[in-house]
């Protein structure tokens, strides 16, 4: 632990570079993005380049490659395969050092498909399908900054074991990829490490509006806690209505928790717990470095997830720059690959890849109470 | 002329696959056949290519396999359907459409689930979805000429008086299903050699919206109606990087115009234009007039 | 057991008052708007900007949320279908055609409200209408669904009433058995159309607000999925049938909330609707005779 906090402050202590000559780069550097920001994804989208924007600033006013500026170049990929396909394409061919590319999985996959072909390596932020693990491994283009979830859920089910809970019912979005992960994948092996039976998993499609008849069967199985997987538009709905069937039993989610999606449920979502890879209050150096220069940046409002996604995204690449003090792609790619070697400590905490391009963070526990996530205390 | 075909190979790539769907959907609308199954069959055509290659099946196998499973199973949803017409049909297809996303999203690990497939290989070139969309050109001009146009175009206007004069109503819907589904098929292979993945719900109700779209702005009238259809909504997106905000206004506002002022679509505008300004100019889209489905749309 | 077949009670109200509009639309004014299910969406967009400025009760609210979903219905049918039925002969090209407009239609109205909801979901100010849950016997139901139960049932009973009483009612009958015989009855048929989509938006607006209001929120897509089951119950129901309606409604939602209830999990349920519409038309395309013509050959 003291040696990571060392390294956190030499990081920031780099950051504050003093080196100038940087003969290899050049005095800007171009840095394509592909990215939602409008159509289904134009939140998180917009939030995550929010979040590489600040990063852009960061490097820039610290000179951190020396004389060289980084410019974002914004692609809308407007959450839509074509489009993605024609930014990415396009991106590609301009030869860039590097790209930061898009966050949902399913273009994602698209994405990584022509980062390969093109050798043109590819930061990748949120995007965290399963579908993507081949591609995040050595000798790949492609870059993973974002954990997938499934690396820390560990900690939601150390909560509930924690907390007497001995049998779980689960309720996710069958059209959600993550969620349909989580919800058959992840959380089976844990309820069974943590001795928690699992009454019920049950799928829901995506055009479902009304909860009622599945709150009334989930109360009636009476189980301990309820897991809910949804897409963030149906967390209100879902448990509002399984608070108004009578329920008082723990609520328990995964990432689509997140971003505020619970503030339309008001008081219902009181004491539900989710896990994600950054929260506000996390205290890990590099977390609080991130936080407080976000607040101070914007008059105080707290940092989203994406935004420290995004944010780690974008300096990720510039040390790989730094390293390579090239713009060729096989250059960077090299610099990324040693990089990877190591860990890195970003606003979402210390990431280590273990030997792959595949972000492992420890995530931290969130509990929703009356409007914001807090600490949920083990 | 190169630099622009480097730069925009991949425009020309999607616009020829996607022209191939919506000349799928209006092979069909032009007989008076309103189906919307072209969602359902593009996708199955799209999932049995990238399955067949999986399996170790070769590329053209998978052409072959995608193009006769979509025209059959088209054509045999049209001997079920026989009886319906008008909107009637549309539902039901449309139904049909939903259906089939619920159907690969729940058959477990052989279509991949709700997650799809994806790491399919990239297979083809922008020459041969060049090649393929200028064969579909040349085979829908075939059919929109001579005895066969006037034959469908009877279909379309009047299937009683189609039936009256010989025709064999039923069959020739079954036919026309059967080309519209191995078009279908066509256009999902290809799809699936190039964009590396596939998710169930892709044919669904925002593709055939987009298919219907591009028949009725480009002309419903004829192929090159879905052509400059396709041409135009799959590049609208690329142009209008200012109005991303607003494409939604956008798109409905030019759909109400055409539909309400246009109803022969852009191809129906320039070929009145072009028709009034030079008689003998009627030439370019059809030898014989009389039969020229643009001027049946632009007078309905 | 109980529970379940109050959730499905609740839950056939809200079909029925969304589907009530569109059957009507459709089979007086033989318009089939697909962008009701927008007009929906409009209702709860329109309640949630007014509600950030003043928070109004929901007696009073629900009148504007209506009238956005008429007001709306009433733009749409002057801009776009009236011109259709007058410019296109054709009954299967101007049925094609109307579709497509509502399409267009629908598409502008989600834009704008992805727009003003910064493409997310939004609640309605609680100060609106304060979600209580009542428990009683076993059971439970909250206030909002005893409101959405009780305003169903006034509706479809008006409507029953005023078709079969009044002169206007009457005329509407009449021209939904036979639309030439409009004139015969002294009756402009394309006013008779505006009025029945007025009517038609004005309840799909209320229902935007109540289903916001009773779902803890809306996005600008929430109008997609009750369209599918709108489409089913109208099918099912008889098209511009207000009994139809009302009963393949509160069945629809019965063999829903079983299925969901009771069966094990992982059954598609959502393709049930889909599944009764092909059913329905393949077996029985009389069924929606007048819209869909059987062949006489």
């Amino acid at each position: 632990m003291v040696l990571a906090i060392l390294a956190a402050v030499a990081a920031s202590a780099a950051t504050a570079g003093t080196k100038t000559a940087q003969a290899g780069l050049p005095s800007t550097i171009h840095i394509p993005v592909v990215m939602s920001q409008s159509g289904a994804a134009a939140l998180p989208g917009t939030q995550l380049i929010n979040g590489m924007q600040f990063a852009a600033s960061q490097i820039n006013s610290t000179k951190f490659l020396g004389k060289s500026k980084i410019v974002l170049d914004l692609n809308d990929d407007q959450s839509d395969t074509n489009v993605a396909f024609r930014d990415v394409t396009s991106v590609v061919d301009s030869k860039p050092p590097a790209f930061m590319g898009p966050g949902v999985s399913a273009l994602a996959l698209t994405t990584a498909g022509i980062a390969e072909q093109a050798h043109i390596p590819y930061i990748a932020t949120e995007a965290v399908s399963s579908g993507l693990r081949p591609y995040v491994q050595r000798g790949h283009y492609i870059y993973r900054l974002t954990p997938p979830e499934f690396n820390y859920q560990d900690i939601t089910f150390k909560y509930l074991a924690a907390h007497n809970i001995k049998s779980i019912s689960i309720l996710y979005v069958q059209e959600g990829a993550a969620q349909t992960e989580w919800a058959t994948k992840t959380v089976p092996p844990l309820a069974k490490k943590y001795k928690i039976k699992i009454l019920d998993t049950i799928p829901f499609p995506q055009t479902q509006t009304d909860f009622n008849a599945l709150a009334t069967r989930l109360a009636q199985e009476k189980p301990d806690a309820i897991g809910i997987a949804s897409f963030s538009s149906q967390n209100p709905a879902i448990i509002t209505q399984i608070r108004q069937s009578g329920y008082k039993g723990q609520l328990f989610g995964e990432g689509s928790f997140g971003g505020n999606s619970l503030v339309g449920a008001g008081s219902a979502a009181n004491g539900a717990i989710w896990a994600s890879d950054y929260a506000p209050f996390m205290t890990y150096p590099s977390s609080v470095a991130f936080t407080n220069a976000w607040r101070k940046a914007h008059s105080g409002a707290d940092p989203l997830n994406f935004n420290a996604e995004g944010f780690d995204g974008l300096w990720f690449l510039a040390h790989a720059l730094k390293r390579a003090n090239s713009v060729d792609p096989a250059k960077v790619d090299k610099a990324l690959e040693a990089l990877v070697q190591n860990y890195y400590n970003g606003a979402i905490g210390k990431i280590t890849f273990k030997r792959t391009h595949d972000a492992f963070s420890p995530g931290v526990l969130n509990m929703w109470q009356d409007g914001k996530p807090v600490r949920a205390a083990g | 002329m190169i630099g622009w075909w480097n730069g925009n190979q991949t425009l020309v790539h999607q616009i020829g696959v996607y022209a191939i769907a919506a000349a799928s959907m209006q092979i069909a609308m032009n007989a008076g056949v309103f189906s919307l199954l072209t969602g359902a069959t593009w996708i199955v055509g799209a999932y049995t290519a990238a399955i067949t290659v999986r399996e170790g099946g070769n590329e053209l196998l998978a052409f072959v396999l995608a193009i006769v499973i979509g025209a059959v199973s088209s054509a045999a949803i049209s001997v079920l359907t026989r009886r319906l017409v008008g909107i009637g049909l549309a539902m039901v297809t449309m139904s049909l459409v939903l259906i089939t996303g619920v159907i690969l999203e729940s058959v477990g690990s052989f279509t991949g689930g709700p997650l799809g497939l994806y790491g399919i290989p990239v297979l083809i070139t922008t020459r041969d979805v060049l090649i393929a969309a200028g064969i579909v050109a040349v085979i829908m001009t075939v059919l929109e000429r001579g005895r066969i146009g006037r034959a469908v175009a009877t279909l379309r206007e009047d299937p009683h008086i189609a039936a009256s004069v010989g025709i064999p109503v039923p069959l020739a819907r079954h036919i026309v299903m059967f080309l519209s589904g191995a078009l279908a098929g066509l256009s999902g292979a290809l799809y699936a050699f190039m964009f590396l993945t596939l998710t169930p719900m892709q044919g669904g109700f925002d593709f055939v919206l987009l298919l219907l779209s591009m028949v009725i702005i480009g002309g419903a009238g004829s192929w090159i109606g879905a052509y400059v259809g396709a041409a135009l909504l799959i590049w609208l997106p690329d142009v209008s990087t200012v109005a991303h905000r607003w494409d939604g206004v956008m798109y409905g506002v030019i759909l109400i115009a055409i539909v309400v002022y246009a109803p022969g679509g852009l191809t129906g505008i320039v070929g009145s234009a072009v028709r009034k300004a030079v008689t003998q100019a009627r030439s370019i889209f059809s030898s014989e007039p009389a039969t020229t489905p643009m001027s049946a749309d632009s007078e309905a | 057991m109980i529970q379940q077949f109050l959730n499905a009670i609740v839950l056939g109200s809200v079909y029925t008052l969304f589907s009530l509009g569109l059957s009507l639309a459709w089979g007086v004014a033989n318009i089939l708007n697909l962008a009701h299910g927008a007009l929906f969406v409009a209702g709860a967009l329109v309640s949630y900007e007014v509600a950030r400025d003043a928070a109004l009760p929901l007696a009073v609210m629900l009148p504007i949320a209506a009238l956005a979903g008429g007001l709306g219905a009433v733009v749409l049918d002057v801009l776009a279908f009236t011109p259709i039925t007058k410019r296109i002969k054709n009954e299967a090209k101007r049925e094609r055609a109307i579709m497509l407009a509502s399409l267009g239609a629908a598409a502008i109205i989600v834009n704008i409200a992805n727009v003003r909801t910064h493409y997310t979901v939004q609640r309605i100010s609680e100060k609106v209408y304060g979600i209580k849950t009542y428990f009683f016997w076993g059971l439970h139901i909250t206030n909002i669904a005893i409101v959405i139960l009780v305003l169903t049932l006034v509706v479809a009973a008006g409507l029953v009433g005023w078709l079969r009483r009044s002169t206007h009612g009457r005329a509407v009958r009449a021209v939904a058995f036979n639309r030439e015989l409009a004139p015969l009855f002294g009756i402009n048929a394309t006013r008779l159309s505006r009025l029945m989509l007025f009517v038609g938006g004005c309840m799909a607006g209320a229902a935007g607000l109540l289903l916001a209001t009773e779902l803890s929120g809306f996005d600008p897509y929430f109008g997609n999925p009750f369209m599918l089951k709108a489409f089913a119950v109208v099918i099912i129901g008889g098209i511009g049938s207000v009994g139809g309606t009302v009963i393949a409604a509160y069945a629809l939602a019965l063999v829903e909330t079983y299925i969901v209830g009771y069966l094990p999990s992982g059954i598609p349920f959502d393709a049930v609707a889909f599944a009764l519409i092909i059913l329905v038309l393949v077996i029985r395309p009389q069924g929606i005779a007048g819209v869909v013509q059987a062949e006489r050959a």
